[in-house]
């Protein structure tokens, strides 16, 4: 492929991103949230829709601090900020500048890191760590695919060591995940939609971990591969070669056949000695001159490439704060399949990249527009998803839900004066003991919540038996009924209970006067088994 | 006894149940949203299939075709066990199965089943997602039990439409989830998996609630949910979680299906009281009910050590209760709207190992369907004299699948949209059904 070819294909892939550098977009120095704003309100005006109004302080409270730090606000916490008009600004700062931040990250980059792949390890210690001193991304990635100077003790390179057994899960993986490009058809035929993503492409990534081996739990690169070849559809033999997505090749030196041959015997003998000798010795096998992978990471984070790398995370954090990506799905990011605020994918891939891949700084950017914090109410038919005219409503993911419990559960955790660090031991007290809810399955796209799910929590006696428990010693030293179903409400939901809910609950608890702490329970089991708790609104 | 005088406990559940199967408009729909957004499954002229019901008889870990279906005795990978004559003139079957071997001729054998991988998760998870699914990539698909639970369901169904029996705990990580998912079909079909029991957990009542209480809760937190979701209802998601809540209480008003002790004793004598025979037995009474998929995995098959000795302990267990399952349902009239499947990850290799074990195996193995649109006694293809390889009429598990869709009534190149918009078919394009055993 001849260089003016290369680049035309890397356009293509990469969305034209190429040429469109010279557009007018909005200045660097602007405010994220802004910037968001600015781009949306263009195109609803654009599509004549009027995007839903506001939500309320109190859902947009409850909201950050499930996105930032993946619980709910504790009853105090909830009342606190309702004593005056939100400062989201303020709020944002406080809930990223908190470790729950680090902790609630860990959990979701777990998660997306995985890639629904049964083979992939967690590697929420490495994460909970990067996150606590906010390691820029390109970092994190060269720490992932085994591509950093300073090993980690936490090990992110099993993210490829655990995958190492099936390959083609591995190149599916690192190309969805960091490149927002699943090339998985590649691998058997051309792309039905990107005529010019060929079976090298998926052949051309796979051979950057060709190298890679697993030896006594290290993973290494041998010196000498064979790359081999691959079968098209019509039979023809295509000689396998390094290539990046963008069409970027590598060329290795090389031995001859024969020689090579030889030299990768001489490897495997020496990998075999070693091993042997290795509950002694504890001595690794050479590192080869080549790193296959670090070379992957320079290609990918270079200047001509890493826009793509830096699209692929901005779209994915996207997708999480608002429910859809700005361009869907996120593995398929490619030039045919257009994003539906393309200006604004771009300013935000720049704001990254200029900003050293701080992803704390794009997380809190993402979430201080308007867009984010409007209702997720609309009568009648929502408009298209991709406007953002209405909040999404999400599912709480297992972790969300399982420390939202806990907390709304024991209401007098926190004091309104508690010091920081008073706040962030308890909060971790609350973790440990957090337990784990099986029952509550991880959301993936069009998820449905099964039978199991409220089977479990409406029948079965060991969480009957919990739910409430603590709330309810608490809520019986208030003085009134109201009181209780106030704290209760708040506890819970994260506001005051309505006039409508009060009544209801009072005549509930009233038909049961002979017997109110079951009253009590039941009110309680209504509140956590409403929608309004389980998803993020 | 006919099915006239199929014997009951006398309940008035069973006549809500029997007007739920015949297709009345009782009680509610729950679960509904990702149905809809799909097309209702029954369009007109697709109600020639309403009663049709499907039970898959999964032997996890692979039972072996040596000491089942196609024993090759005297010869080097035969093993010890002999054969004997069946129902089907020129058909031999293993002795260790004489119950089946006398009622063969109402069954079809498939000898020449052919499957590429032999992993338990890979090649089951290629299996139920339709049979080697390569051409979707890695678009995940609905598993086969969930795929067939809603094709087959009825609306406004008061029973579940999927329930997964296991009595043994799936030993491989991510666990059996990993096999049955129902995605874009909705959570209505998910399998209600009921692990080393008979029934599910949380269908019964909690001591610590009256019923009127349970009610009241349930519905004080309907009247609680309905200000939030009045404006997000057509969210799939948000619709999901009340219709699952709205099916609680059909799943507790369906406990008693799950009480075989309802059953006469010479009936539960007949499946005999192995937990697998017990949970067949539930199986029977949830299709009479309308549930149209029940899936019932006997483990664990995988003999790579004294295979002789697993075999010759479970296959007499198989042979009983599978034998006492068709005759039930035959008994019942069930049979000829009812196909009874075996199916496994995979088969067991001719070779005989150093422990006196059979491996994993795809090149040549057993499976077969009795009752609905089979045509009885047919034994399709046939493997060499050693078993190492198909003689005759090779057939893929994509052929397999195909065929299974059309003896229930389902055009089997139907398509569905996978959320990204790209098609799928219920089998891989150009796939044909094994003609042979269609009636």
């Amino acid at each position: 492929m001849t260089t003016h070819r290369a680049l035309l294909v890397a356009a293509l892939i990469l969305g034209s991103t190429l040429s469109a550098q010279a557009q007018g977009l909005l200045p660097p120095d602007r405010p994220i949230g802004e910037v968001i704003d600015h781009y949306i309100d263009a195109k609803l005006a654009q599509a004549k829709v009027k995007p839903a109004p506001p939500a309320p302080d109190t859902t947009v409270v409850r909201r950050l601090f499930l996105d930032l730090n993946g619980r709910i606000p504790a009853g105090v916490e909830a009342k606190l900020a309702a004593k005056q008009p939100l400062d989201n600004k303020k709020l944002i700062a406080m809930l990223v500048a908190s470790p729950g931040f680090a902790r609630h990250n860990a959990n979701e980059f777990d998660v997306m890191l995985r890639n629904s792949n049964a083979d992939a390890p967690s590697l929420r210690p490495y994460l909970v760590e990067a996150f606590q001193e906010n390691r820029p991304w390109d970092v994190m990635f060269r720490d992932l695919i085994g591509a950093s100077e300073t090993p980690s003790k936490t090990k992110p390179e099993a993210f490829v060591l655990k995958r190492l057994k099936d390959a083609d899960a591995l190149t599916r993986d690192v190309s969805s995940i960091f490149f927002g490009l699943n090339i998985t058809c590649a691998q058997c035929h051309r792309h039905p939609e990107i005529k010019d993503l060929t079976q090298d492409y998926f052949f051309g990534m796979k051979a950057f971990f060709t190298s890679s081996y697993d030896f006594q739990g290290n993973l290494l690169e041998r010196q000498y591969v064979k790359l081999g070849d691959f079968k098209d559809k019509k039979g023809d033999t295509h000689k396998v070669s390094m290539m990046f997505l963008s069409g970027t090749k590598v060329e290795m030196d090389t031995l001859p056949e024969k020689e090579l041959f030889a030299a990768i015997q001489a490897e495997a003998k020496l990998i075999q000695e070693k091993t042997k000798a290795y509950a002694k010795s504890k001595e690794l096998p050479p590192l080869p001159k080549f790193k296959a992978r670090k070379r992957l990471a320079d290609i990918a984070l270079d200047e001509a490439n890493r826009e793509m790398f830096a699209r692929s995370i901005v779209n994915r954090l996207w997708f999480r704060f608002y429910g859809h990506g700005l361009v869907m799905r996120v593995d398929q990011m490619h030039a045919e399949n257009k994003a539906s605020h393309a200006e604004l994918l771009q300013w935000l891939a720049r704001d990254l990249i200029a900003h050293k891949y701080d992803l704390k700084r794009l997380i809190a950017g993402l979430v201080s527009s308007r867009a984010y914090a409007r209702s997720s109410e609309w009568q009648g038919t929502p408009p298209a998803k991709e406007l953002f005219a209405v909040a999404p409503t999400r599912p709480l993911t297992p972790a969300q839900w399982g420390m939202s419990y806990h907390i709304a559960n024991q209401p007098d955790i926190f004091k309104a004066d508690d010091p920081i660090e008073v706040r962030q031991k308890k909060l971790a007290d609350v973790e440990k003991g957090a337990g784990t809810f099986a029952f509550i399955e991880q959301p993936f796209d069009d998820f449905q919540v099964g039978i199991d799910e409220p089977l479990k929590l409406s029948n079965d006696e060991g969480v009957l038996k919990a739910m409430g428990s603590k709330l309810i010693p608490v809520l019986k030293k208030l003085p009134d009924m109201r009181q209780r179903i106030h704290e209760a409400t708040w506890a819970v939901l994260s506001r005051p209970a309505t006039a409508a809910e009060q009544t209801l609950f009072d005549s509930y608890l009233e038909e049961r006067k002979d017997r109110p702490d079951e009253g009590l329970r039941q009110v309680f089991w209504a509140l956590f088994n409403s929608p309004e708790f389980r998803f993020n609104h | 006894m006919n099915k006239q005088q199929a014997p009951t406990c006398g309940s008035s559940e069973h006549d809500l149940h029997r007007r739920a199967f015949l297709g009345g408009t009782l009680g509610l729909v729950g679960g509904l949203a990702g149905l809809d957004a799909l097309g209702s499954p029954l369009l007109a002229g697709e109600v020639q299939r309403r009663h049709k019901r499907v039970i898959l008889l999964w032997m996890a870990g692979g039972l072996s075709q040596f000491e089942s279906w196609d024993p090759k005795p005297g010869r080097r990978t035969g093993g010890p066990f002999q054969a004997i004559q069946t129902s089907v003139p020129g058909y031999r079957m293993s002795e260790l199965m004489p119950r089946m071997a006398a009622r063969i001729h109402k069954t079809a054998v498939i000898r020449s089943f052919t499957s590429p991988n032999t992993g338990h998760t890979g090649a089951s998870v290629f299996a139920l997602m339709s049979g080697d699914r390569r051409d979707t990539g890695n678009v995940r698909t609905p598993s086969l039990g969930c795929l067939l639970g809603r094709e087959l369901s009825q609306p406004n169904s008061l029973v579940p439409d999927h329930v997964s029996f296991w009595n043994a705990t799936w030993p491989y990580s991510g666990g059996d989830k990993q096999l049955d998912f129902a995605l874009f079909l909705g959570s209505r079909y998910e399998p209600i998996n009921i692990a080393s029991r008979l029934a599910p957990d949380g269908i019964r009542l909690p001591g610590s609630l009256t019923d009127a209480d349970h009610r009241a809760r349930e519905a004080l937190r309907q009247q609680l949910a309905a200000r939030f979701q009045a404006n997000r209802n057509s969210d799939a998601t948000v619709a999901s979680h009340g219709g699952s809540y709205q099916r609680v209480r059909g799943m507790m008003d369906n406990a008693g299906l799950f009480d075989i002790s309802r059953e006469p004793q010479q009936v539960r004598d007949r499946y005999g009281h192995s937990l697998f025979g017990q949970q067949a037995l539930v199986a029977r009474r949830l299709v009479e009910a309308g549930v149209p998929f029940v899936r019932l995995t006997d483990g664990w098959w995988d003999s790579h050590g004294e295979n002789f000795e697993i075999h010759a302990s479970k296959v007499p267990t198989l042979d009983q209760v599978m034998s006492a399952l068709l005759e039930d349902l035959e008994q019942r009239g069930l049979i000829d709207d009812t196909l009874v499947i075996t199916f496994a990850e995979m088969g067991r290799t001719p070779q005989i190992n150093a422990q006196r074990g059979r491996d994993h195996w795809g090149a040549c193995w057993s499976v077969t369907l009795t009752g609905c649109g089979i045509r009885p006694g047919v034994i399709h293809g046939s493997t060499n004299a050693d078993g190492t390889g198909v003689a005759t009429d090779r057939v893929t598990a994509a052929g397999f699948f195909a065929t299974i869709f059309r003896a229930v009534g389902i055009d089997h190149q139907k398509e569905y949209a996978a959320p990204d918009g790209r098609p799928i078919r219920l089998t891989p394009y150009n796939t044909e059904p094994v003609s042979a055993v269609l009636a």
